[in-house]
């Protein structure tokens, strides 16, 4: 069971980067080109998934928005894990002190906004397209990062291998790096799969409500809400990117589970 | 609840185990056990980690791990508990068979009051009402000696000592005829645990049921009970009266363990170079702030450690003997800077050093690298100690960081090698593997090298041996004696344990509630307390049988 | 009493800095809120008369001071683009988004529950896996996608409930919630899952502890074990998560209001967000952190309710 979990999880994940991959030097059509005449075909030999309203490739366009997809939700990962670890590191390593204080009170209070109208109101006053998605969607992941960063860290520091390591007379800075990071990996590998799929969901719903990539660069969520007047008539135009996004997202969270069971980041697991 | 075994025939024994075996997966974890108890009897079951011992107890409970497959017989009162159906068992828990488990802090529902859970098994298996079972309940809590205790207090607000007494009479509420308690003292300090021991004595000849006492300590079962069982390997080795286990008749292991419990190093005394002052220190204050900082409020301070002078010569063997709470470790933490000082004055090798206030201020870096060079610490803990990241080659290194040029890795790999070999681990082995591939003994070796790289001459020993069984504790103060007299090393021998600390250390200091108490040669202080409070740890010291 | 007091303090602070936060966000960051509002092509004099009526001569500090205290007493101040008082918009609003995000939390909590005890109880077990397989699915959805859905199986094709809009209270409860109905599944069901998953690890990580066994060796069945000691043990977490749900389902449901065009408060603010509304946008967003800041400090005094240690 768990091992038919991993398996799966595995070969979505392969699936969705190769096809993401492939997008950047073939597609089978042209995703920019509109052919008209071609219009809301149903799934056949020529176009395998189908073709939508201006008679583009559905599957074309699907490989292409992955390639949004997983570009939009990776960089907002990136900007959790490196905004987020330092934060919670430091908070960790001066406990009790006023950055502590600082940085537990920042995250409450981002935890206080309704992340997606945040999302939304900095997309709209900053203008919507795939850069403002990616930093709307990282700035929510900062404090999930810093609160997991401290919290294993804090666990870490009473620890007897850290009190030999400030023995052997180095800073905290220095055991931060030396000592505590590498203890965090697990938990910080299994924590960004599960912020890597709520970010292709986010990403997702942004650009369904037209927030998100701007045409001409496909995404799924748009192909989500061009498809949502279609839907009685064509409804394999909606149905493809819906199982698209549940796919890779199912992908990765079996991942991040078979991770934390490998990587066990039970040393770590104080919370 | 006439479900409950009645009076089994005077001929039967009240447990009779018979060839038991337990396995779980591929590991072996009992083999063909047989013994038996009578009503009344106390057994003892005495082993090392990994014996068996508490599956054992388990066993006779049927609360054993999900995917443990046992084999053989287990009767109480003639009736076969194995494969027994769940309902029929659950009358029998609680009821004719109690159970005390090793670890207090856990063992009781923290959402629950103390009286509730007391309760909860007297409503099960007699009956009552709810009234009448918490005014049962009180009587119960009463009895095991909480009868100043609230019923209505919930577990973490009692200390280790009452939470295990609200156990026990979680345990003898029904009036059990057997009660299994599977390392009741060991995560208590020694005069609880006195106390704890004390109090099962006076349960079991008051109502004369059976107990079975589990430990990995010979010398805390051997007062209380009448049988004895040394268990290693899932197999049984000794069996019999305790009186004759402890004399010849005992196997080799046995006798290793009884050695072990005993054990006294070559004196070191001589060595001592009393007119040598190595550390010295005066009126040493310090402490953690209390509760939650506040803004506007000064910050409180419990001081742990509260006007402490004292001083370590020269090779010298240091005891450092206190109960959790007396400040001993938080005492050991500030002499290598881990911890502000509040006031005092410490000097080392007669250069007199400044203090640290605070433990992230510069005067705390310099105190750091000048005291560290010289006094080196092993931990208790010879799992958490390391960094699991990290190979032995670079753990045993890591103090050269306090040195002021810096090695070349062959110089650093050679180093390490010669150390590793001098605590005698195999270094061309051991170099590029990581801790966790070693034994609990084997670490505590590449702990002491890991203190040894920087040539100090003092090593705070903070319960260094206390997480070790007794026979690889032996061998490891055994290498600390050699050590002791090749390098010329002191010892800060911080321990719990007093008769470890009265056989290998000259002098003692005692401590309790961050004070000292007692200090003076360690032979004279434990043969003649003269505060009351040494006198009561040295009689809580359980002592075995003189061996013939 | 003492922990209620504590946590209201810390309430009243972060409201307080968010405020600052939204305020500073929204009129401060774009440049001039009037020109923003109004657009490329608006006429200056228009901007200048909008400046006027904003009181964007003032000092930043005064113009926060007012909405903040204005707030304080009910006051929201008026839609620039509706001409109403933001209060009557937002109380039009909250009749429809209150019921639909306690509607769907209920639906949440009634399918997560069983499902998280059985699996926790069945560990490895048929039901263990069936409930994780759905689980994992469940939460892979997209709601807005399962809402689309859930429109084309039960509103188009067997025309059991509408496929979208909300015909008010005032003609009777039944129509109002069949109305809400798709919109709430849509909302719960991945929440459900979620909801599941925490109940289940968090049951198991409590039948671990050492108390448990203490419960077994009095005689206590396993079934009593779990109802009478884990699931009051195991509840933190799962309180965390219910209290995060609601806060996201009061706002979050931006989007499913959008599928279903129901009056709600998300398509409120997206309605605002996209016409500039900037007076409707700050206040509406400070009025959803109030509510996720209230419900926060509910979740925190419940915790104190479960675990004794908690009551400091």
């Amino acid at each position: 069971m768990r091992r038919t979990a991993a398996a799966i999880g595995v070969f979505l994940v392969a699936l969705l980067v190769v096809m993401a991959l492939l997008s950047l030097v073939w597609t089978p059509y042209d995703v920019t080109r509109l052919a008209i005449p071609d219009k809301l075909q149903t799934p056949g030999a020529a176009h395998w998934l189908g073709t939508d309203h201006f008679g583009r490739d559905i599957l074309s366009m699907l490989m292409v928005g992955a390639r949004t997809s997983i570009s939009v939700a990776l960089i907002a990962v990136g900007i959790g894990l490196g905004a987020g670890v330092p934060l919670g590191l430091l908070a960790a390593s001066g406990a009790g002190g006023w950055i502590d204080e600082a940085v537990m009170r920042f995250n409450d209070l981002v935890f206080a906004f309704p992340a997606l109208v945040i999302a939304i109101l900095i997309t709209a006053v900053y203008g919507p397209g795939a850069v403002n998605a990616m930093i709307a969607i990282g700035i929510f992941n900062v404090p999930v990062f810093a609160r997991l960063t401290r919290g294993a860290a804090l666990a870490l520091w009473p620890r007897e291998f850290v009190l030999a390591a400030r023995v052997a007379g180095k800073g905290s800075l220095r055991i931060s790096v030396e000592h505590i990071l590498p203890n965090l990996s697990n938990l910080l590998i299994v924590q960004s799969t599960i912020q890597f799929s709520l970010g292709i969901l986010a990403e997702a719903g942004l650009s369904y409500v037209g927030l998100g990539a701007q045409p001409p660069i496909p995404s799924w969520g748009r192909m989500l809400a061009e498809s949502q007047t279609l839907i009685t008539l064509s409804p394999h135009v909606a149905i493809f990117p819906g199982l698209a996004i549940v796919v890779s997202v199912l992908g990765l969270n079996l991942l991040g589970d078979t991770l934390r069971d490998k990587l066990d980041p039970r040393l770590t697991h104080e919370r | 609840m006439s479900a409950s075994v009645q009076g089994c025939r005077v001929d039967t024994p009240l447990l009779r185990v018979d060839s038991l075996s337990l396995s779980i997966g591929e590991d072996a974890i009992l083999q063909t056990l047989s013994f038996q108890l009578h009503a009344g009897d106390t057994l003892g079951i005495v082993g090392e980690s990994g014996s068996g011992k508490s599956m054992t107890a388990l066993a006779i409970m049927q609360l054993l791990p999900v995917g443990a497959e046992l084999q053989g017989s287990i009767a109480f009162c003639g009736e076969e508990l194995v494969d027994l159906d769940e309902a029929r068992m659950q009358h029998i828990r609680g009821a004719d068979i109690g159970m005390v488990f090793q670890e207090p802090m856990t063992a009781l529902n923290p959402v629950h009051t103390i009286a509730a859970q007391v309760a909860e098994s007297i409503r099960l298996h007699r009956g009552l009402t709810r009234d009448e079972s918490f005014t049962e309940a009180r009587a119960t809590l009463d009895r095991v000696g909480l009868s100043d205790i609230a019923g209505d207090r919930y577990p973490h607000e009692l200390s280790g000592g009452q939470r295990q007494r609200v156990v026990i009479a979680i345990a003898i509420a029904c009036r059990p005829r057997l009660l299994i308690a599977d390392e009741p003292t060991t995560a208590l300090d020694v005069t609880t645990q006195a106390g704890i021991l004390a109090l099962l004595d006076e349960l079991q000849r008051e109502t004369g049921m059976a107990m079975i006492l589990v430990s990995h300590d010979l010398a805390v079962v051997a007062k209380t009970v009448d049988k004895l069982l040394v268990m290693r390997d899932g197999t049984i080795l000794d069996s019999g009266d305790t009186e004759d286990i402890f004399s010849a008749t005992a196997s080799a292991y046995t006798r290793t363990l009884l050695d072990a419990s005993t054990w006294s190093p070559p004196s070191v005394s001589r060595r001592a170079d009393h007119n040598t002052v190595l550390l010295q220190v005066d009126g040493l204050v310090a402490g953690y702030p209390s509760g939650r900082r506040r803004l506007f409020a000064p910050r409180q301070i419990k001081n742990a450690v509260d006007n402490v002078s004292f001083a370590v010569h020269a090779g010298e063997n240091l005891g450092l003997v206190g109960e959790s709470g007396s400040g001993k470790s938080t005492l050991a933490r500030c002499l290598l800077g881990l911890m502000p000082i509040e006031a005092g004055m410490v000097s080392l090798n007669g250069r007199t050093l400044s203090l640290p206030k605070r433990v992230q201020s510069r005067s705390q870096q310099e105190w750091g690298r000048a005291v560290r060079r010289d006094i080196q610490i092993v931990f208790q803990d010879p799992y958490g100690s390391f960094n699991p990241r990290h190979r032995v080659e670079r753990l045993v290194a890591e103090p050269l960081h306090l040195l002021d040029e810096p090695m070349t890795r062959s110089q650093r790999r050679q180093r390490v090698s010669a150390l590793l070999e001098r605590v005698g681990i195999e270094p061309a082995d051991a170099l590029g593997r990581y801790v966790h591939e070693f034994s609990g003994g084997q670490r505590q070796r590449i702990a002491l090298a890991r203190a040894l790289i920087v040539q100090p001459s003092l090593i705070i020993l903070d319960e260094a041996v206390s997480a070790l069984d007794v026979s690889v504790r032996a061998q490891v103060l055994a290498l600390l004696a050699e050590l002791a007299a090749d390098e010329g090393l002191a010892y800060l021998f911080v321990s719990h344990d007093l008769s470890v600390v009265r056989n290998v250390t000259d002098r003692v200091l005692v401590m309790r509630g961050g004070c000292v108490v007692e200090s003076g040669l360690t032979d004279e202080v434990l043969s003649q307390p003269r505060s009351a409070y040494t006198r009561s740890l040295v009689d809580a010291i359980p002592t075995l049988p003189v061996l013939t | 009493m003492i922990f209620a007091l504590k946590r209201l303090v810390a309430l009243a602070v972060t409201l307080m800095v968010a405020s600052v936060l939204v305020f500073f966000v929204v009129e401060v960051v774009p440049g001039d809120p009037a020109a923003y509002m109004l657009g490329l092509n608006a006429a200056p004099d228009t901007v200048s008369a909008l400046r006027s009526e904003l009181g964007l001569d003032r000092t930043g500090f005064a113009r926060w001071f007012e909405w903040i205290s204005g707030m304080l007493v009910g006051d929201f101040g008026v839609s620039y683009t509706y001409r109403t008082e933001i209060s009557t918009m937002v109380l039009d609003r909250v009749v429809v988004s209150l019921p639909l995000a306690i509607y769907a939390l209920l639906l949440a909590v009634v399918i997560a529950f069983p499902a998280g005890v059985l699996a926790a109880s069945h560990r490895r077990g048929v039901g263990d896996t069936a409930v994780m397989g759905f689980t994992q699915i469940g939460v892979a959805i997209p709601n807005f996608w399962f809402a689309m859905l859930l429109v084309l199986v039960f509103a188009i094709h067997w025309r059991w409930f509408p496929s979208g809009g909300f015909p008010g209270w005032s003609g009777g409860a039944f129509d109002a919630l069949k109305a809400l109905t798709l919109p709430a599944i849509a909302l719960a069901l991945p929440q459900a899952a979620i909801l599941a998953r925490v109940l289940r690890s968090s049951l198991l990580d409590t039948l671990g502890q050492d108390y448990i066994r203490t419960a077994r060796a009095k005689g206590l069945s396993p079934r009593a074990t779990l109802w009478k000691h884990a699931l009051r043990n195991a509840m933190i977490p799962v309180l965390t998560i219910v209290g995060l749900q609601f806060s996201f389902l009061l706002a979050g449901a931006i989007i499913i209001e959008n599928v279903f065009y129901l009056p709600g408060l998300g398509r409120l603010i997206f309605q605002a967000i996209s016409s500039r509304d900037l007076v409707v946008v700050e206040s509406v967003v400070m009025l959803l952190v109030f509510a996720v800041v209230v419900v926060t400090f509910v979740v925190d005094l419940a915790y104190a309710w479960i675990d004794p240690r908690l009551r400091r």
